[in-house]
C-alpha cells in the first residue's frame, strides 16, 4: 500500500492518516484481504460497501482476513468468534473485546483507509 | 416471569458463565448466583491440554464483567445437595433456596480401575491444579505414558514431544480416536504423531500400574512392561450429576434436558457438558462435550430460563491443536456413513466428510479451516450433494452445486 498520493485531497480525520489499501476489485468476495500494515489490518467487502478493521481477532490471534465473511458479519474461523464490521463489536464468545474499525472511502475504485498515525504502513514493493 | 426472584448456577465454566450473561442480557433483573467449586476466575479448559510452558489461566470474560452484568460469582463454593424442598446446600456456604436452579457441573475423568493407578505422578487432566500438576512433570523429562488415545491425550503427546520426551499411547481399540473421528481421520491423526516419533501401541489394556511411592512401570495386557516416569489417563469422562442422583430427575449417561434445557422437574435445568440432549443436527441422543457448544447451549439455556424460550441448534464444532496443527470438525458422524476424503489428504493437511444418503452430516479438517466451515453450511442445509465434487479439492465448497433439496 501507499501513502496518500491522492489528485483530491481525502478529508481531515484528526489522529489519522490516509492511505491507499487496494483496489475495489483486488478484494475477494467471501474473505478478506490482508493490507501490509502494523499492526495488521484487513479490507473487507460486504453488501457493497468498504471496511477495514484490524485484522487479529480479538480472542486468540487469528487472522480475521481468513474469516467468514457473511453479510456485515466476519467470523473467526479458529473458534467461532463474530465481530461487526461496521462497529467492530463482538457478537460471539470466545471473543469480548471489539475491534478497531478504521475508515473507508473509495474513489474511482481505488480504497483508501484511515489508519491512526502509530500504524506502521509498509509501501507496495512493484 | 415476575415470580422469579432468584436463579442459581452451579459450576462457572462455559455453560454456567455464558448461561449468567444471557440471563441478564434477556432482561432478567433479579438475582443470579453463579457457584463453582474452584477458586480460580472462570477460565478456558482447552488451553490446558496444549502447552507445558504456564501463560496463566486464559478467562472466559473480564474479571469486572461479572459485577457490570451484576451476577454474583462465588468461588470456592462446592453444591453437595439439592433438597426436594427446592434448597441448594454447600459444603462451606450457607443453604440457598433460588427460584431455579441450573446444574453446568460438567464432566470429570474417568478413573482407571486398575492396581496402582493411586501412584504418585498418575495424573489426569480436567482442571488448572490437574495442568499444573502434570505441567511440573513433564518439565522433569520422561518417559510419558499416556493411557487412552483420545483428543486430550493426543494433545498431551504432542507437547511432551515438542519438549523432546519419549512419548508411549496405549490404546485399547484398533486405533486411537476410532470411536470419535472414525478410522479414516483416526488413521491420519496416527500418523501425525507417529511421524512425530510417538509410540502407539493399540488393542491392548493397562492391566496394572507399579512403584515404590511414584509410578515407574505400567503393565499391559499382553505382559509388556513400559518403564514410565508419568502416567496420564485419558479413558473418558463420567458426568457430574451427583446433585440429582436421588432426585427422581431422569438421567441416562447425564441429566436429560428438553430443546429449552430443562429437566423433568421444573426447578431443575442443565446445561454443557453434563447436558444429555436431542440436537437438530446429530442422529444420536446423548452428550455433547465441546467447548464452542458449551457455551452456545449455556446461553440458550439461560435464555430460556427466564422465559425467552431458545434452542441451541449450532452445529456442534470442536477443535484440537496437534503440534502446530489445528484439527477442526462440525457435526458428528455416525459409523455407518460413507466418508469421502478430499484427494491428496495428508496427515497435515486434510478434509473428511461423513455422508449419509447424500447429505453431509459431518466435516473434519485439518490446516483447512474456510473448507471446514462451508463444511458446517453444508450440514446446516441438509442439501444433497455429489461425493465426487467433495473428493475434488478444485471444487469450490461455498459454491457446491446442490442436487437435491435441503430436507432439514
Ligand atoms: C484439558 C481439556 C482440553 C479441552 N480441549 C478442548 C478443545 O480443544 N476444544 C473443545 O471444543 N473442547 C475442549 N475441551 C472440552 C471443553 O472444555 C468442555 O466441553 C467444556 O469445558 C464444558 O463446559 P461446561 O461448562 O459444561 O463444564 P466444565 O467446563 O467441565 O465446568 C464445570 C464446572 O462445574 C464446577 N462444578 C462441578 N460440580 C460442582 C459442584 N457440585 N458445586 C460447584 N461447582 C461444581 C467445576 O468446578 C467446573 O468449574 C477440553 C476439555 C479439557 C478438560
Ligand atoms: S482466535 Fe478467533 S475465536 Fe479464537
Amino acid at each position: 500500500m501507499t501513502e496518500n498520493a491522492v489528485i483530491e485531497p481525502l478529508p481531515e480525520v484528526t489522529g489519522r492518516k490516509w492511505s491507499r489499501a487496494c483496489t475495489t476489485d483486488e478484494v475477494p468476495e467471501d474473505e478478506g484481504l490482508l493490507l501490509t500494515t502494523l499492526p495488521k489490518t484487513s479490507v473487507f467487502a460486504a453488501d457493497g460497501e468498504f471496511y477495514c478493521v484490524d485484522d487479529t481477532c480479538t480472542h486468540e490471534t487469528y487472522s480475521l482476513a481468513e474469516g467468514w465473511l457473511e453479510g456485515c458479519i466476519v467470523e473467526c474461523t479458529l473458534h467461532n468468534a463474530k465481530f461487526d464490521l461496521r462497529t467492530g463489536e463482538a457478537l460471539s464468545p470466545p471473543a469480548e473485546r471489539a475491534i478497531a474499525v478504521h475508515p473507508v472511502i473509495v474513489k474511482n475504485n481505488v480504497v483508501y483507509v484511515a489508519l491512526p498515525q502509530n500504524y506502521l504502513v509498509k509501501s507496495e514493493q512493484a | 416471569m415476575n415470580q422469579l426472584q432468584h436463579i442459581a448456577i452451579i459450576g462457572a465454566s462455559a455453560a454456567g458463565v455464558a448461561a449468567a450473561g444471557a440471563m441478564r442480557r434477556g432482561g432478567f433483573d433479579g438475582t443470579i448466583t453463579l457457584h463453582d467449586g474452584g477458586r480460580h476466575l472462570p477460565y478456558e479448559r482447552p488451553p490446558l491440554s496444549k502447552s507445558a510452558v504456564s501463560r496463566g489461566l486464559k478467562e472466559i470474560q473480564s474479571a469486572t464483567s461479572y459485577a457490570e452484568l451484576e451476577i454474583e460469582l462465588l468461588l470456592g463454593q462446592r453444591a453437595v445437595a439439592l433438597t426436594t424442598d427446592r434448597e441448594v446446600i454447600f459444603d462451606s456456604a450457607p443453604t440457598i433456596r433460588p427460584d431455579r436452579v441450573l446444574l453446568a457441573t460438567g464432566v470429570s475423568a474417568r478413573r482407571l480401575p486398575v492396581s496402582g493407578a493411586e501412584l504418585h505422578n498418575v495424573l489426569y487432566l480436567r482442571d488448572a491444579g490437574d495442568a499444573e500438576a502434570l505441567s511440573a512433570e513433564l518439565h522433569r523429562g520422561g518417559p510419558l505414558v499416556l493411557v487412552g488415545g483420545g483428543f486430550i491425550g493426543l494433545e498431551i503427546a504432542a507437547v511432551a514431544r515438542t519438549l523432546g520426551i519419549d512419548v508411549t499411547v496405549v490404546e485399547t481399540q484398533e486405533r486411537p480416536l476410532f470411536n470419535v473421528v472414525g478410522p479414516e481421520v483416526g488413521g491420519l491423526i496416527t500418523a501425525l504423531h507417529h511421524d512425530r516419533g510417538v509410540r502407539i501401541i493399540t488393542g491392548r489394556e493397562v492391566t496394572a500400574m507399579r512403584g515404590s511411592k511414584a509410578v515407574e512401570e505400567v503393565v499391559l495386557s499382553d505382559g509388556r512392561v513400559l518403564p514410565a516416569a508419568t502416567v496420564v489417563v485419558g479413558v473418558g469422562v463420567v458426568p457430574n450429576d451427583q446433585l440429582v442422583r436421588t432426585h427422581g430427575v431422569k438421567l441416562s449417561g447425564g441429566v436429560v434436558v428438553d430443546a429449552h434445557g430443562q429437566t423433568d422437574d421444573p426447578w431443575i435445568w442443565a446445561a454443557g457438558d453434563v447436558a444429555v440432549r436431542r440436537h437438530r443436527h446429530l442422529r444420536r441422543v446423548g452428550r455433547i462435550e465441546h467447548w464452542d457448544t458449551a457455551q452456545r447451549h449455556g446461553a440458550t439455556v439461560g435464555s430460556s430460563m427466564v422465559g425467552d424460550l431458545q434452542e441451541d441448534t449450532a452445529v456442534p464444532y470442536v477443535w484440537s491443536d496437534q503440534y502446530e496443527l489445528s484439527y477442526q470438525a462440525f457435526g458428528r458422524g455416525e459409523p455407518t456413513d460413507q466418508v469421502v476424503l478430499r484427494d491428496g489428504a495428508q496427515p497435515d493437511e486434510f478434509l473428511a466428510f461423513s455422508l449419509s444418503e447424500g447429505r453431509v452430516h459431518a466435516v473434519a479438517g485439518i490446516n483447512r479451516p474456510r473448507d471446514v466451515r462451508a463444511g458446517r453450511s453444508l450440514v446446516e442445509s441438509g442439501a444433497t450433494v455429489s461425493a465426487e465434487a467433495l473428493r475434488d479439492p478444485a471444487t469450490n465448497l461455498r459454491r457446491l452445486p446442490v442436487l437435491g433439496g435441503a430436507t432439514k
